[in-house]
């Protein structure tokens, strides 16, 4: 059966029609798009919705136009025949709209009041009062509460003894709604009401009337709070109301006294009160503006417990009132956990000041603690001053702190340092020695480096060598090539063992010029077993193709001093370097002539999917038959196939289909 | 094994009560050194959607959190959420809550993070504040500016604490950043300019009906009733019921970050236009939030923002401009550049993207214990959205808004009216 309204449509959709072809005559649009207007809903063209929106930007501008349009959205919210259409026109007219729409708006109060709400909220309250003031008479509760959103924007006088009788009415929902609704009103009735709530019902409806209240002194403006509010307020703070009421009550309070409630809470945390307000306290005396915070705290300290004094660090820190005096106290602390707070913020704030507090006190601690001091060390912006101490304290340190004090100097980038570490280059302290080599791999420059790698030929303690090749590593690479391998050249000639003379070999490969590699063929022929054996390694894992003729030569007259293994795994690294190149699928090819067991076989498909074409689709077809690698070989061409399919479709699917026929049962 | 068995949030309830563990972990007893559970902070989670899978572990990692419980209008993301909790703690704890409210009325619970989409974010941050809670709450933080102003009263009256989910304030990069523009390194900054993504667009899609285990009334929440489509909820950022688009989406990273680094947490700029904005096409798409874009704003002191939404997600961006120089955050990539290059010299060695809000959390977490002001509070980040609203006011009436900081009034009524939409009974308080 069709409801009224449906049977109605039709006659509405033509008075619409009519007027929209007005506004549509004005806006210079097509007339079709806004007939579908009225009866929009979500799944059909919404043309007509933003050629409203086109128009609104234009008639905001042109009071013609505006009306013209307020008149088209009012009729076609008469005939809207559903939400979509609805909540829009409403919208739209709560935008614009004006006195005119109040009647349209009003109509739809009790069968779409949160539609009507979006409207009525922005409409003018001398017209829209009246239609709402008269509905809420026999409104549902339900209503009542859609439109209590209304009568909080509109913040009239009028409303109060509305609101004020839902908040003390049977409804719960309407009753807490109404309450929050009232804590927008700044004036004493609204305060006068929410405070008589706070008193009855049920604790949920209290509770809120309460946190209303709290809101609405807020508002206030502070100088007008009478002596009553003060006395309301001070009687939230009994333990019988929940913890956020008393926090809120709290600093309400104190938000209220004339010294911003410092008074307040040194009271508070003298008499050991409510631990709830208590924190509350500490944070409003820590984030207080004033020029003498830091020796007011520090003048209470004694005062204090240890987990206070971490609290007002960091509420001074978070209020941004933090000041060095008390971070200084902070450090002085006889406490771990002040300490480490007062570590925190002054990592946050990168406070340089306290550099010199922070070395003396470095010295004085547990290696746990010391790295707290080191990484707050690390985390100061740069600054002149800063660095200074830090040398300083440099030249007069010993054994594990001066260790610890070439990594942050390092890490720092102080290039001033680097002199005071290469003396410690050969230290005794094997634990120093290791970090001045760790520390000049970071600052040394390219100009310096040389100077630098000449000290490695000295070291004598292997694991201080193993640390000082890592850095030569490091430092060779800053070189230009040609240097580097100079460099290799004449250290070779001065290395005075054979352990030295296999770290030069293993830094050859930071060396990458085709002297170079010729140097290692010649050593791999001609070197001590250990040093050719060397020599084979740092060729296998040569950082350029140019290694690729002399592995394979490698690999075809074999050398017993060379296992296969190695050439084999040196040559798919190279090809592997090259496979996006020229000449990738001849690699390829002549590996697969190479490589025979399976192992070696597994390597060169992964190659091989690296290098997509049809080649290598075809190379990796071939060994579908071994069982042994037959899984890789199925990754391998079923990439290899994704990657060609665009530009050789034919085999790539010839191939895939050899590949579903073998794995039929 | 699918069934047609239709969930209803009592039988979820009752099957995951029915759960209920046995045994009770020594390290939740805090026998083994563990922060003992009276000392924990007891979290809840409201909405646990993408957004909050990425945000939890940030809160899980931190020993001194339990996490007890979750909510969410849809019982499959419900399910997982709480499958999600229980498997880091190794135990079947974690209750799920179709009704956040139902949440919210645990008394041992001191604090809720909250990830549900803008329509929600600041009633749900005003309902946990009234039940005591402390909030996490994700950004954008509110729908309009007037729901934002009323969260802001709340919290204060309360003494909530409240963290932005701006979390790129407790990120290194943009902390060095912010450290380079405010000791002068740049000289004065006289601009900013970022750029989000393009904005997506989403085809029509006729009413259907609500599917089974979806509280769709609840999803919907203080925004206006509509017929169920499920093309709009899935994309409920880019209609202007529901969401703002993503200038507002991610853009409020980028205010927030200059507001932020220039230190104006307490300030708004003064002058808002949105310009070169490129529409859905009606015809195919029912969302109605702009593609593209140019989003300007100016301070009074003739500082300037740019804000593009263009380009692709990669290529987001923040710069601020000053006299000497500049300084760059590649958001994907977490690198930054500068003018001259050898400001970078100066970054201390530490590392972390904008994913991980690990400190950002801490933050919070710290403050819950002390009622410190958090490093995003209910101001700041109030300020930093006002500025995506109000550019959506300004793209939505075509025209240059200027905003009077005084009278708290915009020099346009319309752009007035655009500031506060009644919310939708009962989810409002």
């Amino acid at each position: 059966m069709k409801s009224p309204r449906s049977k109605l449509a039709p006659i509405a959709h033509q008075l619409v029609h009519g007027a929209l072809l007005v506004a549509c005559a004005l806006t210079g649009g097509g007339g079709e798009r806004w007939t579908d207007l009225a009866q929009y809903e979500s799944g059909r063209d919404a043309s007509a919705l933003r050629a409203v929106d086109e128009t609104l930007r234009v008639a905001i501008r042109e009071p013609v136009r505006r009306a013209e349009l307020e008149r088209c959205l009012i009729e076609a919210l008469g005939a809207a025949s559903n939400a979509d259409a609805r909540v829009f026109l409403c919208d739209r007219l709560g935008v614009i709209g004006g006195t005119a729409a109040v009647s349209a708006v009003a109509r739809w109060l009790r069968s779409d009041p949160g539609s009507a709400s979006l409207a009525l909220a922005h409409l003018p309250f001398d017209a829209a009062w009246e239609p709402v003031r008269a509905a809420w008479a026999e409104a549902s509760a339900a209503e009542a509460a859609q439109w209590v959103g209304v009568l909080e924007h509109w913040r009239d006088a009028s409303a109060i003894p509305m609101l004020v009788a839902a908040a003390a009415g049977p409804d719960e929902t309407l009753a807490i709604r109404a309450c929050a609704a009232l804590a927008s009103f700044h004036n004493a009735s609204a305060g006068d009401a929410l405070w008589a709530c706070a008193h009855q019902g049920s604790p949920a409806r209290r509770t809120s009337a309460a946190a209303a209240f709290l809101r609405w002194c807020q508002a206030r403006p502070r100088s007008d709070t009478p002596p009553e509010v003060h006395r309301r307020l001070a009687s939230l703070l009994e333990p019988t109301w929940p913890a956020f009421i008393r926090r809120g009550a709290w600093s309400t309070l104190a938000s209220m006294d004339p010294d911003q409630g410092l008074a307040r809470a040194m009271q508070v945390v003298r008499e050991g009160q409510d631990p709830v307000v208590r924190a509350v306290a500490l944070a409003r005396w820590a984030s207080l503006d004033r020029p003498d915070l830091g020796q007011l705290l520090c003048s209470h300290w004694a005062e204090l417990t240890v987990p206070d004094r971490v609290s007002l660090i960091q509420c001074a820190a978070a209020s941004g009132t933090v000041t060095p005096d008390l971070l200084r106290q902070g450090l002085r602390d006889e406490h771990a956990p002040v300490r480490r707070a007062a570590l925190r913020v002054i990592a946050l704030r990168s406070e340089s000041a306290l550099v010199p507090e922070l070395l003396e006190l470095r010295q004085r601690l547990e290696a746990d603690e010391a790295a707290h001091i080191d990484a707050t060390l690390l985390e100061l912006w740069p600054d002149p001053r800063t660095d200074q101490a830090l040398l300083d304290a440099l030249d007069h340190a010993v054994g594990a702190w001066r260790a610890a004090l070439i990594e942050i100097v390092s890490r720092r980038r102080i290039e001033s340092a680097i002199p005071r570490v290469l003396r410690d280059v050969n230290a005794e302290d094997v634990q120093v020695a290791a970090a001045a080599w760790d520390g000049l791999a970071r600052l040394v420059p390219g100009h310096l480096a040389r100077e630098v790698l000449d000290r490695i030929l000295d070291v004598k303690d292997p694991q201080v060598r193993a640390r000082a090749e890592r850095a030569a590593g490091l430092l060779l690479s800053r070189l230009p090539r040609d240097a580097r391998a100079e460099w290799l050249r004449s250290a070779w000639a001065r290395a005075s063992d054979r352990q030295m003379q296999q770290i030069l070999v293993r830094l050859a490969s930071h060396a990458p010029t085709t002297d170079i590699l010729r140097w290692m063929e010649e050593l791999l022929r001609s070197g001590e077993p250990e040093v050719s054996e060397e020599a084979a390694r740092t060729i296998a894992r040569w950082p350029t193709a140019d290694a690729w003729p002399v592995l394979w030569s490698m690999a075809t007259s074999p050398n017993p001093r060379v296992p296969r293994g190695l050439v084999v795994q040196g040559l798919l690294h190279v090809a592997r370097l090259e496979a996006g190149r020229t000449g990738a699928v001849e690699r390829c090819r002549a590996l697969a002539s190479l490589c025979s067991a399976p192992e070696e076989r597994k390597a060169l498909l992964s190659l091989l999917a690296q290098c997509p074409s049809v080649e290598t689709l075809q190379l990796a077809l071939s060994w579908l038959d071994q069982p042994e690698i037959r899984a890789e070989v199925v990754v391998a061409v079923e990439r290899i196939a994704g990657e060609v399919r665009s530009r050789h479709p034919a085999e790539a699917e010839a191939a895939l289909e050899k590949l579903r026929t073998m794995s039929a049962p | 094994m699918r069934t047609n068995r239709t969930w209803s949030r009592r039988a979820i309830l009752k099957s995951i009560a029915a759960s209920a563990p046995m045994i009770v972990p020594a390290r939740v007893l805090g026998l083994d050194g563990a922060t003992p559970p009276s000392e924990k902070i007891v979290l809840g989670c409201i909405g646990i959607g993408p957004r909050m899978h990425h945000l939890l572990p940030n809160f899980l990692w931190f020993e001194d959190v339990q996490c007890v419980a979750v909510a969410d209008a849809m019982e499959d993301r419900l399910r997982e959420g709480k499958a999600r909790v229980d498997q880091h703690y190794g135990t079947s704890d974690c209750r799920a809550y179709s009704d956040f409210r139902e949440l919210l009325a645990r008394p041992e619970i001191d604090a809720v993070v909250i990830a549900t989409g803008e329509r929600w974010h600041a009633w749900a941050t005003m309902w946990a504040a009234r039940a005591g809670k402390d909030v996490y709450c994700e950004k954008p933080i509110s729908l309009t500016i007037g729901e934002a102003r009323r969260m802001v009263e709340t919290c204060r009256a309360l003494g909530t604490v409240y963290q932005g989910g701006m979390q790129r304030r407790s990120v290194p990069s943009y902390r060095f950043a912010r450290e380079l523009v405010r000791r002068g390194c740049l000289g004065r900054v006289r601009r900013v300019e970022a750029q989000v993504w393009e904005g997506s667009a989403v085809p029509h899609a006729a009413p259907e009906p609500v599917p089974p285990g979806f509280d769709y009334d609840m999803w919907l929440g203080p925004v206006a009733w509509r017929p169920y489509v499920r093309a709009r909820v899935a994309g409920w950022i880019w209609f202007w019921d529901t969401g703002e688009g993503i200038h507002s989406g991610m853009g409020v990273h980028y205010t927030d970050l200059m507001q932020w680094t220039l230190d104006r947490d307490d300030t708004l700029p003064v002058e808002y236009e949105a310009t070169d904005l490129v529409w859905p096409d009606p015809k195919r798409f029912m969302s109605d939030l702009p593609l593209r874009g140019t989003f300007r704003c100016r301070y009074a002191d003739g500082v300037e923002c740019v804000l593009y939404q263009r380009g692709t997600f990669a290529e987001r961006y923040i710069r601020f401009v000053g006299e000497h120089g500049w300084v760059q955050v590649d958001d994907h990539t977490d690198q930054v550049t500068a003018e001259p290059a050898s400001l970078l010299n100066l970054r201390p060695s530490r590392s972390g993207g904008w994913q991980n809000a690990g400190d950002h959390a801490r933050d919070f977490l710290d403050a819950v214990r002390t009622r410190q002001r958090t490093l995003c509070h209910p101001e700041a980040a109030f300020r930093s959205q006002f500025i995506c609203h109000a550019w959506s006011i300004s793209a939505r009436l075509g025209r240059r808004l200027v905003w009077d900081p005084i009278h708290e009034r915009f020099d346009c009524e319309e752009a007035n009216r655009m500031m506060y939409r009644t919310p939708r009974s009962p989810w409002a308080v």
